[in-house]
């Protein structure tokens, strides 16, 4: 019948590309895509689910890659930080952080973006306390935070801007 | 901070995922959202032998009204409980509760089964469904059966369910005409486990009189603790101070919370007085109409 | 139109930014090596205990496990962890995996090398090791009774003892109108970087290389500590920091990295070590956890007229070679009497031993301890005089006109305005009207409460005796097309360097910054110095780069001059050009890129360059500083800080007094760093600080029980700050530039930290005075909270 296993192979899309890969179960999925996909834009600060630096949307949805196995990610659809935008064509939200000083180590950027991702699809047009609540899964130990809420504000105002001009 | 070596099954159906549980027996953990399992398998705090997976077991995963209930599969998202018009509509308790549950990445994972199989008392969803009522659908190779609500929760981190067995599904009764309820938590910070948490659902007569009340308070025993006889003192009664009074007294009497690294016994015991009072009051205010927003 | 980017006091986005933000950046933990093998380290469950066997049979056996180490088997390739900085304390003898004995939970036993980091965890849980408890000596009481002795050979538990007295401290009090004393106490806490610290080892046999890429804030000074722990030749190590998430002091130290260091020498093999969270909390560097006892004596105009503080620190096992921890306790010494005006002054320092981890850096370095007892003190002081908190600070601050102002404890303040610092937020916050809206919402049940604490900052400390001293080397460089590289030893942990660096050296230059590069990390490549700590940043690198790239200017316009046949007197430096002081004729002018073609491609005095001149476009200078003094003066007074950037901040917070808990509802800043490089930036770092002084204040607790077992070492339960708990910050900014920086530039990093949990803890007493709450032990928890109401309301009815 069902036979047993530590070993299994997976097929994920992340970021558009199609991976198959042989895995352990017990590989995190955080694992998985920093050391067999070598996405290390995916951070991983505390490894149970409190710090949020490694959030990836599964499926659209914002989720914590540490608190996964990578065979969980079997056909689904996965989009890390490297998906969102590039150096050369910026996300929206990515230009927001820029300009507003959203980041300083920029260790948990990532995670805060993915985060904000979710967030202003869900809520396009959200109020300051909205905007902390949001953020209060994902740890920055720089910024004091003012300048992540600054840059979600700037990036709903952008977003809302191309969605006119688009 | 990786877990130990196990084996993974991940049925696509509940009977296979039943045949795995009764081969399995002790050795056999399940894993649905995993927002409270894999943090401690991290750990390496806990360290089953066999993963069963249920994340493929898509019939699980429902929002039914049902005239006069609400079903719920197992594993539906906490999101998707948060953001359902029927839950919003009928058991506004829940839409309350919901969103004080970890963060929003957490509850897109973590599943209402799940959380009422961890019972931790705590937890949202175990006090809510215990102020909500209801029956806890329990499926085995050999059969289904129902428990209420209030037989479930055992102890700490332990409910009735046998190693062989599995949540599949949760009915819970609507709200009535003229119902009022409140949910409201104290932590440290926002989305951490709460300190003390505390449910209530009540409805009152044309002349604003209680007719039934279930008051439940969270983080001071080992499972969430229903104020029973709450009926007794409570149905007939208008809101007034001194019934308020009476909340608090009674829910001293019968709270026996513990000291952990968060809180002490004595200011948990504070916590839950104020917090019963709170939402019994809010939950009354709500039923009059006088407040529909969350509080 | 192009903008060009370039200048000083400009907020220009960050050129660090852009890999960041796309997951481009390459964090030591990104980088992974042919062969790599990984390390878990078996850690001491006990506090104190002497270890009898360790058994690692199991472990070896298990399929994928290459090595085990125990302490003892490292003596054959390490010594004892060297000194970081040792100011007069006992140096204990100790190693990088413990030997004989252990001193604190965590502490490493054994390590293990695997094919991956799972496997090298069960092999953790396979290694026996066998231990004779021991008492553990876990408060300051437990170490000065002594419940036992960490280093037995000491005879007591103190690392560091000093007095220093200044004038008649009994005459003073005794002349004194008033006199008030208080023991004022502060928890234990940490940083808690987002990333933990990492290490990966290489080393080959063959060129006995050692390579060394870690999370750290100090490259250079980690290849020193590792040149003398490892006893190897120090230009055989090459120590590389790639990008850096975060450090606040807590990434200065080589302890953890000698392991990873020990093991790639033994196997050849490149090693990697990333520290999991637990890891981090219960063994990186810890700080505060002191108790204080403050007596100040004010005259009948509530000046003061002395002060005497008791400072007794719980400094764990060793603040001085597993982390340079140990002189924050002097540094406090040096600083209690911050802003003010002190004419006697009686300090007293003891630095006890313990049982929990070591004692390192975070943000603040003892300028916090001098803060926080002090800070406190006035507001205590203030209404027991019937006068408020902020008169009786201006009645004793030091004026504007008497800076450089020789503090009477050794240092030497640079500028400052704090009467001005505190018209400027006061006149923000509306003082009056504030009081007015508290008595109205008292009456409905709601209690607000507004808290002052002025600051002051020592940034940029040269401390003796250490490797952390005055010595900072910058180099700048031109490249053929004309562009600059800026090489130092100061890392990248996210204080934007990338883009402030620039922002000096096109200041000198006159060119965009994108055409100049900050490098660093590497300590193959850049100068010898020091990294960002002490927040030296401003005072020290800056400085450093804006003489050396003065030095280079001086070059090309000497070398434009002999191509332009002009004397350079007459030439300037504008838009990547020199040309002809106020031309613009093209003919009288020269470009950058035509300049390094001229002098790359066509070099020599039969060419281009004019004889007498080194051709290398290329500059060096090593900045140190002119004030700082070292031999102590007959009190053993010294003085380490260079700048001394100033502050006035106020807390306003809302108790529930239901449930106790405290929401911080704003922070208003006055601040003064001297001349601002990028106000974007600054802004940026005060608001990081503020976040650090909320989380110590509020929320951060490293809590030990009675057995010197860490309750919380995990991010569930040591709590950090959210965006929930981190109000909204206004900061007002003016500039006072310092004399003794050649810009006018100070060291910023700290400086919101340091009186954060003063303004703090203030305004929840004042939010709380109608019961007469005295603020006690932190963090502030809901709980405590409730307990002093409790006590307050208790006092109130009998008096």
């Amino acid at each position: 019948m069902i036979d047993k296993t530590t070993r299994k192979k997976i097929t994920v899309t992340v970021n558009g590309t199609v991976y198959e890969r042989e895995v352990n179960v017990r590989t995190l999925l955080s694992d998985f895509l920093r050391r067999e996909l070598g996405l290390t834009g995916t951070h991983v600060g505390c490894e149970q689910g409190v710090c949020g630096a490694c959030t990836i949307l599964v499926d659209g949805q914002a989720v914590r890659s540490c608190l996964l196995l990578a065979v969980q990610a079997d056909n689904r659809s996965i989009t890390t930080i490297e998906g969102i935008g590039t150096p050369d064509h910026l996300h929206p939200i990515q230009e927001a952080f820029w300009e507003n000083h959203g980041l300083q180590c920029g260790f948990c950027t990532p995670g805060f973006v993915i985060s904000v991702y979710e967030f202003l699809k869900e809520n396009p047009d959200p109020s300051d306390e909205e905007i902390r609540e949001a953020l209060s899964g994902n740890l920055c130990r720089c910024t004091g935070y003012q300048g992540i809420i600054k840059s979600v504000k700037a990036a709903a105002e952008k977003l809302k801007q191309s969605e006119l001009a688009g | 901070m990786k877990p130990v070596k196990f084996d993974y099954y991940s049925p696509k159906t509940v009977d296979e995922a039943l045949t795995l549980l009764e081969e399995a027996g002790f050795d056999g953990k399940i894993i649905a959202g995993g927002q409270s399992l894999v943090p401690i398998m991290n750990m390496r705090l806990s360290s089953p032998e066999c993963l069963i997976d249920i994340n493929q077991l898509h019939d699980l995963q429902f929002i039914e009204f049902d005239s006069d209930k609400v079903k719920i599969g197992a594993l539906t998202r906490q999101a998707e409980v948060e953001r359902s018009d029927v839950v919003q509509k009928h058991l506004g308790l829940l839409s309350e509760a919901v969103p004080f549950i970890g963060h929003v990445q957490t509850r897109n994972r973590g599943t209402f089964g799940g959380s009422l199989v961890h019972a931790d008392p705590t937890a949202e969803i175990p006090l809510s469904l215990m102020a909500l009522g209801g029956t806890l659908h329990i499926a085995s190779k050999e059969e289904v059966r129902e428990v209420n609500v209030e037989d479930f929760f055992i102890t700490y981190l332990t409910t009735d369910i046998m190693p062989n067995e599995m949540l599949t599904e949760i009915h819970i009764p609507i709200e009535q005409e003229r119902n009022g309820y409140s949910f409201y938590e104290i932590s440290r910070r926002h989305g951490d486990f709460a300190l003390v948490a505390s449910a209530c659902q009540l409805t009152i007569d044309h002349l604003d009189r209680i007719t039934n009340v279930r008051l439940v308070l969270g983080g001071v025993e080992a499972t969430p603790l229903l104020i029973e006889g709450a009926n007794e003192w409570m149905n007939g009664e208008v809101l007034s101070d001194s019934l308020l009074q009476k909340v608090e007294d009674i829910v001293d009497e019968m709270v026996d919370p513990e000291s952990d690294i968060h809180a002490t016994a004595e200011y948990r015991r504070h916590l839950s007085k104020k917090l019963a009072v709170r939402t019994v009051k809010s939950a009354y205010e709500r039923a009059r109409g006088e407040a529909n927003e969350r509080s | 139109m192009v903008t060009v980017k370039k200048g000083l006091g400009v907020s220009l986005k960050r050129k660090e930014d852009i890999r960041l933000l796309t997951g481009n950046g390459q964090f030591t933990d990104d980088i992974e090596k042919p062969g790599m093998l990984h390390l878990a380290i078996v850690r001491s469950p006990h506090a104190h205990a002497r270890i009898v066997n360790i058994d690692a049979s199991k472990a070896k056996k298990l399929p994928g496990v290459v090595a085990v180490l125990t302490g003892e088997e490292a003596l054959q390739y390490s010594g004892p962890l060297v000194p970081t900085i040792n100011i007069f304390n006992k140096v204990p003898e100790v190693y990088a995996i413990a030997y004989k004995k252990v001193r604190y939970v965590g502490e490493p036993v054994a390590v293990i090398a695997a094919e991956d980091r799972y496997i090298a965890e069960d092999a953790v849980d396979l290694i026996e090791v066998e231990y004779e408890v021991l008492p553990a000596v876990v408060t300051i009481e437990d170490a000065l009774e002594p419940k036992a002795l960490l280093y037995e050979e000491w005879g007591d538990n103190k690392q560091l003892e000093s007095r220093t007295t200044i004038g008649d401290i009994d005459d003073a009090f005794a002349n004194s109108e008033y006199v008030f004393e208080e023991t004022i106490t502060h928890n234990r806490y940490t940083g808690t970087p987002m990333e933990s610290r990492v290490c990966i080892a290489e080393y080959n046999p063959g060129s006995k290389k050692m390579t060394v890429t870690c999370s750290t804030q100090a490259p250079s000074q980690v290849r020193t500590l590792i040149a003398q722990t490892l006893q190897m030749p120090e230009h055989n190590i090459r120590v590389i920091a790639p990008d850096v998430g975060g450090g606040y002091g807590t990434k200065l130290q080589a302890n953890a990295e000698i392991i990873a260091c020990i093991m790639a020498r033994m196997l050849g093999k490149p090693v990697k070590w990333t520290e999991d969270r637990v890891e981090n909390i219960l063994t990186g560097v810890h700080s505060r956890d002191y108790t204080c006892t403050v007596k100040i004596g004010f005259d009948k105009d509530f000046r003061i007229t002395g002060l005497q503080a008791k400072l007794i620190g719980n400094i764990g096992v060793d603040g001085t070679c597993h982390a340079p921890g140990t002189p924050a306790l002097s540094v406090a010494g040096a600083y209690f009497p911050g802003p003010y005006k002190v004419p006697v002054y009686d300090v007293e320092i003891i630095g006890v031993v313990s049982n929990k981890a070591p004692y390192g850096a975070h943000r603040g370095y003892g300028k916090d301890i001098a803060n926080y007892p002090i800070e406190r003190m006035m507001d205590i002081a203030a209404r027991k005089l019937g006068i408020s908190p902020e008169e009786l600070r201006r009645r004793n601050f030091i004026k504007k006109d008497e800076f450089p102002y020789q503090q009477i404890s050794g240092p030497l303040y640079d500028s400052g305005d704090f009467d001005k610092l505190m018209d400027l937020v006061m006149d923000k916050i509306d003082y009056q009207n504030f009081k007015k809206k508290q008595l109205e919402l008292r009456k409905q049940g709601k209690y607000i409460g507004l808290g002052i604490a002025a600051m002051l900052e020592p940034s940029g400390a040269a401390v003796f005796n250490g490797i952390f001293n005055g010595y900072q080397a910058a180099t700048v460089r031109m490249t053929p097309e004309g562009h600059f590289q800026v090489l130092t030893s100061h890392q990248n942990i996210g204080q934007g360097v990338e883009t402030t660096i620039p922002q000096v050296v096109s200041q000198v230059m006159d060119v965009d910054i994108d055409d100049i590069r900050f490098v660093y990390g590497d300590t193959d490549i850049t100068p010898y110095g020091l990294g960002p700590f002490s927040s030296r940043g401003a005072t020290y690198t800056v400085s450093a780069v804006y003489e050396a790239a003065k030095m280079l200017k001086e070059k090309l316009l000497k070398i434009a001059g002999y191509l332009l046949k002009e004397d350079p007197e007459n030439l300037e430096m504008a838009n990547g050009t020199v040309r002809v002081k106020g031309t613009t004729n093209p003919e009288a002018a020269i470009s950058l890129k035509e300049i390094g073609n001229k002098v790359y491609l066509w070099p020599g005095p039969y060419a281009t360059v004019p004889e007498g001149i080194d051709c290398n476009l290329e500059a060096t200078y090593t900045w140190t500083s002119k004030v700082v003094k070292w031999e102590p003066d007959e009190h053993g007074r010294v003085n380490l800080y260079t700048t001394h950037p100033t502050g006035v901040f106020v807390a306003l917070v809302e108790v529930d007094i239901k449930t106790g808990l405290v929401k911080v509802d704003k922070f208003v800043v006055s601040h003064d760093c001297g001349t601002i490089i990028n106000p974007m930036i600054a802004d940026g770092q005060i608001a990081g600080g503020i976040a650090h002084g909320i989380g110590g204040v509020l929320l951060e607790d490293l809590a030990y029980d009675s057995n010197g077992l860490m309750t919380n070492p995990d991010f569930q339960h040591y709590l950090c700050p959210t965006a929930m708990d981190v109000s909204d910050i206004e900061t007002i900014h003016m500039q006072s530039p310092s004399p003794f920086t050649p810009l006018g530039t100070k060291g910023m990093g700290e400086g919101g930290t340091i009186p954060s949990p003063a303004a703090v803890a203030n305004a929840v007493e004042d939010a709380l005075s109608p019961f007469g709450v005295i603020v006690k032990d932190l963090p502030i928890t809901p709980e405590r909270v409730l307990e002093w109401i409790k006590q307050g309301e208790m006092q109130n009815v009998k008096s």
